[in-house]
């Protein structure tokens, strides 16, 4: 078939400049990849592998100018180099991480400068993480969710905690302790939900704490009830809507007492818990 | 006669690993071991079924990044260069066993092996494996699901709601366009599930989904009630349970199959027997001793010298393996029914690159184990989930609780000490990717500008893989690991620093889109989050 069959007009006259121009774009734009280009490649009988086919007529980012290899590896080395991740330095941070049932992961970023007026004080007090319980999984909290503090270990930037309950959230802030229990914090975390520690069927669960069915049906619940309910009797008759607070109450005294009798889990769990309600309860360890 | 069904679940997976900014990469050949090994054996046996006319069902994984890697034209070229050096490498090693006759045999068997791949992938499929999967998808006997977008850790990726979603969005989005339909089952990377999590997996159109055998027990509900059958979740979306039993026969390394002292031992290989002279060309720099492939003994015992690979043995003891499985399963069967109504299902996941790369025998294994399956004369069938759920519909709801296959069963594999510095610089990229998307998404962006942001968005999954974390852990290639994360980290920041500027330079944007050049379709725009709970950066 000769041109003048094909179709084609060949009366559109191009110019020297634009054909070159034309086929420059075209080499520019459709050129195969040195990278890609397999048929290059041989195999030790001598044959050629087929290029595959181009899927679906889709073309894979990166298309157009084509880089050399050793471009490519001057402008990832540029920017690894020029953009690597570096931890905030312009305002502390905070981060809770869900591990298990029992178990946030804290991370936090602190620059003593970042702390408040205690900082320039010769042996400033650690830093201490509050933790507080957001019942029903609220996604805010304020001064009058319980909480429990833990010491943060000097120089580390994160730390396994243990927490009372399960199938619930929690979030938390850093800062300086102050008297009475006060706290400065400097940064407030995110809300980390807490899954159940038990497979539960939907229909038993309606109204119901996450963590209730498992403790109304272990043994610790009788020995939480011997060991601290008669310490704390007014609890019994509490009204259902803070019968959670008085899971999260004995489930702390628990772990209270069960850090002070075993020193391995010293470094996973809390040193006090407070509640800043009409009642308030200190537990500290010593 | 009891019937029951088992479905064996194969999960594919490796992570992106693919640099044109190098002439080669030696972590590359962790998809060229994986597709000598692994892939293509696993399409012989399939072929070998199909010829033979055995009834059965199968179902294979497939992850994004791994259908990425397959689909991909340099990784193609370079496997064939990389079974060009092993060839090259078994035919030295013919004339350097010249001598020794019973190695010998062994050198030409890696020879005909190499050989074979390599006709096998440029001959028979063309290079394209997943179009092999996906004929035997389309003959009704391989079942294709996918899994997370870039294998991220679902549960470690919940403090973004948006996180999560895109990761299963994308995967499935993937899937869809190298296979061409809808995959009904999810893999959960690393089988890790918290409560909710199927609420993104119902809005993605999933059936089913599996979890660790130990999310569906406790105290109220023993294994043998909740494992063997399948559940509904309040969503109406299904999850089956991994049998334990099917888990300690194949995975353990002491009591499992693998273990045998019949089979190919993996850790004993010419890349740390000869000299470094004569090994130069086919490791690492010519300095740094690595697996080669070529490996001459048997597992032999615990602490005694290693005897020489005996192939015919190593293979009958699998058929020995085979049967036993069958016959195990068969009894984990006869036990169930009496308790059911409706036939159990024994739900067996394996990692597919277990077969044939760590146990060289198990794709010989997995063939012996369906054809014994398909003998009418006892009740066991082999069967996918989707189908077990057509046939039995199920009515009873549950909540699974978190889980993973991991050690203690929990995330606690993923967050440690060891690699728990990535999750602030995670979560912060992943907010400010939202933040870009949610601020841009509304607004008319030129080419450029999407162009980077969909790169952004690329950037921001593949530091997100679970592989990462899972390898700083257990402390195997952790300074890859570490790069890895951290550049993608980087190079999210430059696009996000390019972007927030408006000064994108196209030179930049086009290395990092040759460099990172999965997922073609990404629209930066679903990473705009439906709520903002996220944490505060």
């Amino acid at each position: 078939m000769t041109l003048s069959q094909s179709g084609l007009d060949p009366r559109v006259n191009l110019s020297q400049e634009e054909m070159l121009d034309i086929s420059r774009q075209i080499s520019q734009t459709f050129s195969p990849d040195r990278n890609e280009n397999v048929s290059n490649v041989r195999i030790n009988n001598g044959t050629r592998i087929n290029p595959p086919n181009r899927k679906h007529g889709r073309s894979a980012p990166g298309h157009g100018l084509k880089l050399a290899t050793n471009e490519l590896l001057e402008i990832s080395q540029a920017v690894s180099r020029d953009f690597a991740p570096s931890r905030s330095t312009e305002k502390p941070e905070l981060l809770l991480m869900p591990v298990d049932p029992h178990h946030v992961h804290a991370l936090w970023s602190v620059e003593p400068a970042q702390l408040n007026a205690q900082s320039n004080i010769p042996d400033p007090p650690p830093l201490t993480l509050r933790i507080y319980w957001l019942p029903d999984n609220s996604l805010s909290f304020n001064n009058s969710n319980l909480f429990f503090d833990t010491p943060l270990p000097q120089n580390k930037h994160s730390q396994r905690i243990r927490i009372p309950i399960s199938g619930t959230a929690y979030s938390a802030v850093i800062g300086e302790r102050g008297p009475s229990h006060s706290l400065q914090p400097v940064a407030e975390s995110n809300i980390v939900k807490i899954p159940a520690e038990h497979v539960r069927s939907v229909y038993n669960t309606n109204n119901r704490h996450d963590d209730l069915p498992d403790y109304e049906d272990t043994d610790e619940r009788h020995r939480l009830n011997t060991d601290f309910y008669p310490k704390n009797a007014h609890f019994v008759s509490i009204a259902k809507k803070d019968q959670n607070e008085y899971l999260f109450f004995t489930k702390m005294s628990a772990l209270l007492e069960q850090n002070q009798r075993d020193k391995k889990h010293r470094n996973e769990t809390f040193s006090s818990f407070s509640q800043t309600r009409s009642e308030h309860f200190i537990f500290e360890l010593h | 006669m009891k019937k029951g069904y088992l479905s064996i679940i194969l999960h594919a997976h490796l992570p992106f690993v693919r640099h044109p900014e190098y002439d080669s990469f030696f972590e590359e050949n962790w998809l060229f071991e994986a597709i000598t090994e692994c892939y293509l054996p696993l399409l012989n046996v399939l072929e070998r079924l199909e010829k033979d006319r055995i009834n059965y069902e199968l179902t294979l994984s497939l992850s994004p990044t791994l259908i990425s890697m397959l689909t991909d034209e340099l990784l193609r070229a370079r496997y064939l260069e990389f079974l060009h050096r092993q060839i090259e490498l078994a035919e030295k090693e013919i004339i350097r066993t010249r001598s020794q006759p019973e190695y010998q045999k062994l050198a030409r068997l890696y020879r005909r092996f190499f050989v074979k791949s390599c006709s096998d992938f440029q001959d028979r499929y063309q290079g394209d494996l997943l179009k092999q999967f996906k004929r035997h998808h389309s003959l009704g006997n391989l079942e294709l699901i996918t899994t997370a977008a870039t294998h991220g850790y679902l549960p470690l990726l919940n403090i973004s709601e948006t996180a999560v979603r895109n990761q299963i969005k994308v995967g499935i989005d993937t899937f869809k366009t190298h296979l061409g339909f809808a995959p009904t089952g999810f893999w959960l990377p690393e089988c890790g599930y918290y409560p909710g999590l199927e609420d993104h997996l119902k809005e993605a159109g999933i059936a089913y989904f599996f979890v660790d055998s130990h999310s569906l027990s406790s105290s109220d509900y023993s294994i043998k009630q909740t494992v063997y059958s399948a559940h509904k979740l309040n969503n109406g979306i299904a999850v089956f349970g991994r049998d334990p039993a099917s888990s300690k026969q194949v995975w353990s390394a002491q009591e499992g199959y693998p273990g045998d002292f019949s089979y190919r031992e993996y850790y004993r290989d010419i890349g740390f027997d000869l000299d470094l002279e004569y090994l130069g060309p086919y490791i690492l720099d010519g300095m740094t001793r690595i697996q080669t492939g070529i490996k001459y003994y048997r597992i032999t015992g615990k602490d005694s010298e290693k005897e020489l690979y005996d192939p015919k043995q190593a293979l009958d003891q699998a058929c020995c393996h085979a049967q036993h499985f069958i016959q195990q399963k068969l009894e984990q069967i006869n036990t169930q029914t009496d308790e059911t109504a409706i036939p159990p299902i024994i739900v067996a996941p394996f990692d597919a690159e277990l077969f044939g790369h760590w146990w060289f025998e198990g794709p010989h294994w997995l063939e012996q184990v369906l054809r014994l399956a398909d003998t009418p004369e006892h009740g066991l069938k082999t069967t996918n989930c989707q189908a077990y759920l057509e046939q039995f519909p199920v009515s009873d709801e549950i909540i699974p609780k978190a889980s993973s296959w991991g050690e203690h069963g929990s995330s606690e594999y993923w967050i440690n000490e060891t690699n728990d510095w990535i999750y602030p610089f995670l979560n912060k990229a992943q907010a400010q990717m939202e933040k870009l998307a949610c601020d841009l998404s509304r607004l008319t962006v030129n080419n450029l500008q999407e162009r980077t942001l969909n790169q952004a968005a690329r950037s921001v999954l593949l530091a997100q893989a679970s592989d990462w974390p899972f390898i700083m852990k257990s402390g195997t290639a952790v300074e890859y690991a570490n790069k890895r994360i951290t550049d993608h980290l980087a190079r999210f920041n430059y696009l996000h620093d390019s972007i927030r500027k408006n000064r994108i330079d196209e030179r930049y944007l086009i290395a990092l889109e040759t460099m990172d050049n999965l997922f073609p379709d990404i629209n930066f725009r679903t990473f705009c989050s439906k709520n903002n709970n996220t944490a505060p950066y």
